[in-house]
């Protein structure tokens, strides 16, 4: 049973105008599994997602989530996209945000009391139980990505997945979103978009899947400065050494 | 003020106690559609809607007089072209993104043009084309009452039934289609709302100051709150001042009501905007 598969491609291409963003696509990521999708800006990581929520049609092959076409378990699955691309000027709370998570429960256009104590559960597990009423506007960045991903987790999914969620965050706050993200692994499949190569080993200890119009799969721990070189290019890789170099005390390269 | 207060209780005097009734009730629509438009930053989309209704005004007078059909109102004719134009706008926005300000463009100087032309070719007598420009709220007649109110309560009930659709809708489309939300249906049918909105408007300030009534109490209400039914509540009562206020201040300056509406709207957003400033620095001085 463990071995079903959450999500499954078979050679599956998707173009747009121009020419393919991804080719002959296959791979498949059994329950259980939680992977990381790394790889060049353009590369189609972004499509790879929108391919699993439904969101577009392969241009040929078959995607498949726990057995079905996309659009048709859409409830089972939880999306987070990145937080700068909400007005942060929204007349909203985070825990309006939340319940959005529940839209599917609405009886007669209402919330009920289960879908509000759900939200306020999930607000609590990514820690900001006491935010709940804080308006959306008054949020710093970490925590607005903490409010995407209880709404996600308020929709009580199978398979969660992130577009790189740690964008644009500070480092303690990452800290705080990966003891969360390493607590849902446990109990859930999560497919995460990232270029921070940190950030891997948290939510895999298995395998990454790098997206470059094609898809391969390398082992975490084959993951060496080579291979890294080969899927990104010098402008991130700069970035990440940096990243690293401040995380071991050298701020030397820090703008601040 | 006491002058007006007794034209408003002056048995005499139904066109004042019309008008300060429209007003009232139309408060409601302009301040709960209003609210959605500020939110989901969608204002030149309502001024498109206001602007193209002349459209519908303009073709329903002609063949109202042309083919004798005393049914064709402008009323009905601006509440046509306003929901033709919302839904244009709205499918064309829907499927192709990157062109959604060129038929906004076209919509508002299109709809102008054709209702223009119309009211050129339409039968005399001479038709006030000032009056539904500029609108004219003393005109405001019994029946018009009647179908403010019909128009208002439609708005009122879909904005209150569908309120946490709409409001995900707007705060992110995606992710509400990703709940089994028809998104597409609810935008839709937001910007039908507007249409209505914007029908109610011309009657009250004309086209050309009908965006201000939508956008200005419910910009000002969104500086003192971050909740969107809150925002909403404070609009309509923000409406109701500036129509109520309007009405009397022009009726006691012997002034036009329309632009004294659209100024106290004005005036009352640009009071607002120190209040986020002011709250923010008494926060930090607890």
């Amino acid at each position: 049973m463990s071995q079903e598969p959450v999500i499954q491609f078979e050679n599956v291409s998707r173009n747009f105008g121009m020419g393919p963003v991804l080719e002959n696509v296959s791979f498949e990521v059994t329950r259980g599994q939680s992977t990381c999708l790394i790889g060049p800006n353009g590369g189609g990581k972004t499509t790879l997602l929108r391919l699993m929520l439904g969101l577009i049609r392969p241009s040929s092959g078959k995607v498949r989530i726990f057995g079905k076409r996309p659009s048709r378990v859409r409830t089972r699955v939880a999306y987070v996209p990145q937080h700068i691309s909400f007005d942060p000027l929204f007349p909203v709370n985070a825990l309006d945000i939340v319940l959005m998570g529940r839209l599917d429960h609405l009886k007669f256009g209402r919330y009920c009391k289960d879908c509000k104590n759900t939200a306020r559960e999930a607000l609590d597990e990514v820690g900001l139980s006491d935010s709940a009423k804080r308006p959306f506007a008054d949020l710093s960045g970490g925590q607005r990505q903490r409010v995407l991903i209880a709404r996600a987790l308020a929709c009580k999914p199978e398979l969660l997945l992130l577009d790189e969620p740690t964008a644009n965050i500070d480092l303690s706050v990452e800290a705080k979103l990966l003891e969360t993200l390493e607590k849902l692994r446990q109990r859930m499949s999560i497919v995460m978009v990232s270029h921070d190569l940190d950030l891997i080993s948290h939510i895999t200890d298995d395998y990454v899947l790098c997206v470059h119009q094609h898809v391969h799969r390398h082992a975490v721990a084959d993951l060496t400065g080579d291979v890294i070189r080969e899927i990104y290019s010098s402008e991130r890789r700069v970035e990440h050494e940096k990243k690293t170099l401040h995380q071991q005390g050298d701020h030397s390269h820090c703008d601040h | 003020m006491t002058e007006f207060l007794t034209a408003l209780f002056d048995p005499d005097a139904n066109f004042i106690r019309y008008a300060f009734l429209a007003g009232v009730i139309a408060s409601f629509t302009f301040g709960i559609v209003g609210s959605y438009v500020v939110a989901r930053r969608i204002s030149y989309i309502a001024a498109s809607i206001a602007h193209s209704v002349l459209g519908g005004i303009g073709a329903a007078l002609y063949f109202q007089r042309t083919y004798d059909l005393p049914w064709l109102t402008p009323t009905v004719g601006a509440l046509a072209a306003a929901l033709l134009s919302a839904l244009i706008i709205g499918i064309v926005s829907l499927r192709a993104k990157e062109r959604e300000d060129t038929i906004i463009g076209a919509i508002w100087a299109g709809g102008m043009a054709v209702g223009l032309l119309f009211i050129h070719y339409t039968p005399p007598p001479a038709i006030n084309l000032e009056s539904y420009i500029f609108g004219n709220i003393l005109f405001t007649s019994q029946s018009d009452i009647v179908i403010t109110a019909i128009l208002g309560v439609v708005v009122v009930v879909i904005s209150l039934l569908f309120y946490n659709k709409l409001l995900a809708v707007c705060f992110d489309e995606e992710f509400a289609r990703l709940r089994g939300v028809n998104a597409s249906f609810y935008y839709l049918l937001l910007l039908c709302l507007i249409g209505i909105c914007v029908v109610l408007l011309v009657q009250l300030t004309g086209i050309i100051l009908a965006i201000a009534l939508i956008v200005l109490p419910a910009a000002t209400a969104s500086r003192l709150t971050h909740r969107l039914w809150k925002v909403m509540v404070i609009a309509v009562v923000l409406s109701m001042i500036c129509t109520t206020g309007g009405l009397m201040l022009s009726y006691t300056s012997e002034t036009p009501t329309g632009p004294v509406v659209v100024l106290i709207a004005a005036v009352l957003y640009v009071i607002s905007l120190p209040m986020v400033w002011l709250k923010k620095v008494t926060r930090k001085n607890h």
